[in-house]
């Protein structure tokens, strides 16, 4: 009997806290008594954990756009973000997105990642609100209100061909993580390299989360006896980049590294000094003086895209309603946004192509005196 | 590449060395697995970084304070949780789910105070390389076998050679007797905690400088470690040595024909395997 | 706001089911394991790749899925049976890892980091749950005959003689009882329930990678019973619903985000460090873990 007793008060003291905890949280919601209407976007980003810095730089160049977009008026909505933190887990982004879309009722997701960006898509497309996920695989994009903003690989790896090509070089190692990201951008590469004069001499994985580097750049020296790339093509972010780079530097690796975006996901800048590479960012020069100027720092990669996004969102949500006193349905939002041919926006002039994805460039770009300054080809 | 993967194996050996001797120095007195062991090596990583990246004081003083800090949070790890603990007759499960809540807090208690991103402590530009024999060693990788070397004998010199030694050795053996014969169990207990977290802060602070540091690192080392000592012969000091260097070697040999991918898997299915045919390690159990 | 408490509902009656079947091989039997995400992911990626790539009904891919976890629970159970329990703890974890490394390296099964999105809802003659009431339903039923398994199982007299065997293995092994049998029949029949919770796991989230499955979800499994009450049945449902509301009720705590996460980690950890101390015996247990 004792039993069931804590049993139930147990349960009871949950109940009571929960509810108290949705209560309060409800309290701060203010019932508005302004005259239009409001449009939340909801966030689900790493605002903490290792890629927590990137979260971070997403958020801020986010509610750049937001005042940018307010400064400049005219709008028949109020807009209002809610940010949420899943760490990059995709079991979290469930409960975020869950959070965002039922308690909050949001109606627009924006997400991160491929893993999180699949259940978003899941989640969004079941509750009709519009999804715009920042992610390489394309599955984020399956179905007609999710949508997707990042260079696609075969961009990157087409981009990558020329910039080789240009500075002669034949042979390519590729070195990287098994991240899910990284796999599809390495697969698309080897298969985009048929018949252009490229060759993937070799393709070295290791494990996500690898600390210990020094046998595998062993096998690294004795590949290079048999058949030495002209360039390694490094896929991997922080922190693995930095420590194989180390390691590789350790053990006098004299064969010089590119790669695609993973340089600007690291703070030690100061590694790849001079090193060219691809980057999935080519924000404009405003885009860059404006965020300097507001937060005092870099940009990480990927706040140009959430910046981008806020701004579509908003675009196609203004032209979609017909008039203040109704909000436009997802159908309508995601009509607009399929229609998006010429946009400016931080990473150039963005066109949505009929699966769902922006197109937007790749960009060779080098490391010169710790920023990442874009060069030609 | 042979003798590239020789000196690989011997500094891993040594880093997993390192670790295992303070969590075998801990367990030989406590009998249980303390895996907030691989946090107390973060602590001292952490520490350094503020010391000497932070606060700007040289190497010479945030080294000592490093390793103190680490030392001194073992020492309450174990009067503030595991000595109460002890008191209310806890059993070796609920000590190890206990440090699991310690490791947990601590761990995640870092990147409030620091960040979590990827934090170098050494410029590698600057770092001087040397070939042996065909292979390469850094100047940080020849002072992490020398560290590894010379704290080995200090914990070997004071377990047979000093009446701490001699009173950690007669509570390995049997706590109650070591009690009835005067010995003040929770005294001791409570030093070997400090030294024990004292060397995992060493462990931490060459790892920082090697690789670097992440709040995370502590869990990696804490896994070698338990293997390590695990196959050694738990609580076994010289097991914990002889254990290190055959999972490094084996992981390193064992990476040269396959992927690496799967190195995490060697190292526990050498685990495996000694459980199998030795399951009191190399040299036998010492608790 | 209903679906939200739902989806939490749904989330705790999934991992009450987990809780339970690990209850099964830790607080009655004394097996320390710490590799019960390996069945939960059999479960997960059984139901992942049937129903993706081969449109298998649901409920047909929970029994392959409980079929392949027999066998894998067969041949890890009776090399865990040999181990007292710290060192059983130890290599449990080092099985976790190991499959770890298949999920995520074997890709031609599993796809690799890639994961399965898009995995469907189940169907029951052509009725399908697509609705999360219904989804709740479907676990909460499954819940149920798991209690009632549960249960049966620890009234029964092979429940009694797992208790002897947690008690002092010796003792009961010297009435003649077999113990090695009894030990391999309840880490089998554990496995093969997490396992159906993997499945349901796998239906509702609609999308699963190996990152789901490593040591850290064991873990979140044992602290689940621990919590609870090891050996105490209403414990592990008590376990799940607050490890799970827990980190939710925390977010509207409204802790600055630069911290927020790490501080719930923190909590969660100082909880776990008070339970140990003040109440080891869990919120509703009777039992204290005996060597």
């Amino acid at each position: 009997m004792k039993q069931k007793r804590n049993l139930l008060a147990v349960f009871s003291i949950c109940i009571i806290a929960l509810s108290v905890s949705f209560l309060l949280s409800g309290c701060e919601k203010k019932t508005g008594t302004e005259e239009k209407l409001t449009f939340k976007i909801g966030e689900t980003l790493p605002l903490t954990g290792k890629l927590g810095f990137m979260g971070e730089s997403m958020k801020e160049a986010l509610l750049m756009a937001k005042e940018e977009v307010e400064k400049q008026g005219g709008l028949k909505f109020n807009y209002e973000v809610i940010f949420e933190d899943d760490q990059l887990d995709p079991k979290l982004t469930a409960n975020t997105v869950n959070k965002l879309i039922n308690i909050d009722k949001v109606d627009a997701v924006i997400s991160l990642d491929s893993g999180g960006g699949n259940i978003t898509s899941e989640l969004a497309s079941a509750a009709n609100i519009i999804h715009f996920g920042i992610a390489v695989s394309p599955t984020v994009a399956d179905g007609k209100t999710n949508f997707l903003h990042w260079t696609t690989p075969r961009e990157h790896s087409r981009v990558m061909i020329d910039a080789l090509n240009k500075r002669g070089l034949k042979k390519v190692g590729i070195l990287r993580s098994n991240y899910e990201d990284f796999e599809v951008q390495g697969n698309d590469f080897r298969d985009a390299v048929k018949g252009t004069g490229i060759e993937v001499v070799s393709e070295q994985v290791f494990e996500l989360g690898e600390k210990d580097f020094r046998s595998f750049i062993a096998k690294m020296k004795e590949n290079e006896k048999n058949n030495k790339p002209d360039i390694y093509l490094v896929l991997e972010m922080s922190p693995g980049l930095e420590i194989m780079t180390k390691a590789m530097m350790d053990a006098k690796i004299k064969t010089d590294m590119t790669s695609m975006m993973s340089f600007e996901t690291t703070e030690e800048v100061n590694l790849f000094e001079g090193k060219w590479y691809v980057s999935p960012a080519d924000a404009t020069q405003e885009f860059t003086t404006n965020y300097n100027n507001k937060y005092k720092k870099n940009w990480v990669i990927c706040a140009p895209n959430a910046y981008d996004v806020y701004k579509m969102i908003v675009f196609a949500v203004e032209h979609a309603a017909k008039s203040p006193s109704e909000k436009p349905t997802t159908q309508q939002i995601a009509a607009e946004l399929f229609k998006i041919k010429d946009f400016n926006a931080s990473l150039g002039t963005l066109w949505m192509d009929d699966k769902g994805m922006v197109q937007s460039k790749a960009q060779v770009k080098i490391v010169k005196d710790g920023k990442f300054v874009p060069i030609e080809g | 590449m042979f003798v590239q993967i020789v000196i690989n194996s011997i500094i891993a050996g040594a880093i997993y060395t390192l670790i295992a001797l303070g969590f075998n120095l801990i367990c030989k007195v406590t009998r249980f697995f303390n895996l907030a062991h691989g946090v107390y090596a973060a602590v001292g990583g952490y520490a350094i970084f503020f010391f000497y990246k932070k606060l700007d004081i040289g190497l010479f003083l945030s080294v000592p304070l490093g390793v103190l800090i680490a030392g001194v949070t073992g020492f309450l790890s174990d009067k503030l949780l595991f000595l109460p603990l002890r008191k209310r007759k806890a059993t070796s499960a609920i000590m190890l789910v206990a440090s699991l809540g310690l490791f947990t807090a601590l761990q995640e208690a870092i990147p409030i105070l620091f960040n979590s991103q990827y934090k170098g402590l050494r410029d590698p530009f600057k770092t001087k390389t040397y070939e042996i024999l065909g292979g390469v060693i850094s100047e940080i990788h020849i002072l992490i076998i020398a560290s590894a070397i010379l704290i080995s004998a200090i914990v070997i010199l004071l377990i047979n050679k000093t009446a701490f030694g001699k009173a950690v050795k007669a509570i390995g053996d049997d706590e109650e007797v070591a009690k009835v014969i005067g010995i003040d169990t929770n005294r001791v207990i409570g030093y070997t905690f400090f030294v024990g977290a004292a060397i995992a802060g060493v462990t931490g602070i060459l790892d920082g400088f090697e690789t670097g540091l992440m709040p995370v690192m502590g869990m990696y080392l804490l896994l070698k470690g338990v293997i390590a000592s695990i196959v050694g012969g738990v609580g076994n000091i010289y097991g914990g040595i002889m254990g290190s260097f055959l999972l490094s070697f084996a992981e390193n040999f064992g990476i040269w024909k396959i992927s690496d991918v799967w190195k995490d898997s060697i190292s526990f299915g050498l685990l495996i395997v000694f459980l199998l045919f030795r399951p009191r390690g190399i040299l036998g159990e010492s608790r | 706001m209903m679906e939200y408490v739902l989806h939490l509902a749904i989330f705790i009656s999934i991992y009450s089911i987990a809780g339970l079947s690990l209850n099964l091989i830790v607080g009655y039997t004394g097996i320390f394991s710490i590799t019960h995400a390996v069945f939960y992911a059999v479960g997960s990626y059984a139901t992942a790749i049937l129903l993706t790539q081969h449109g298998v009904n649901f409920f047909l891919t929970i029994l392959v899925g409980v079929l392949i976890a027999v066998v894998l629970s067969l041949l890890i159970g009776i090399f865990l049976s040999r181990f007292s329990e710290d060192y059983c703890a130890i290599v449990s974890l080092g099985f976790n890892v190991i499959g770890f490394a298949v999920l995520i390296n074997w890709k031609g099964l599993t796809r690799g980091p890639f994961g399965f999105p898009g995995i469907g809802k189940p169907s029951i003659f052509d009725i399908v749950l697509s609705s999360k009431m219904s989804f709740l339903i479907l676990s909460l039923s499954i819940l149920a005959g798991v209690y009632a398994l549960c249960r049966f199982l620890a009234a029964s007299s092979f429940g009694r003689v797992l208790k002897a065997i947690r008690e002092n293995e010796n003792a009961i092994q010297v009435f003649g009882y077999n113990t090695f049998y009894y030990k391999i029949a309840i880490f089998v029949i554990g496995s093969v329930i997490v396992s159906v919770a993997g499945s349901l796991f796998a239906s509702y989230l609609t999308f699963i990678n190996p990152y789901m499955f490593t040591i850290n979800e064991s873990i979140f499994i044992l602290v689940i019973i621990m919590l609870g009450g090891l050996a105490s049945l209403g414990g592990s449902v008590v376990g799940a619903l607050v490890l799970v509301l827990l980190p939710e009720a925390l977010r509207f705590l409204g802790l600055p985000t630069l911290i927020a996460a790490q501080m719930r980690q923190v909590i969660y950890g100082i909880i776990i460090m008070l339970l140990m101390l003040f109440r080891p015996q869990g919120l509703i247990g009777e039992y204290k873990l005996q060597q």
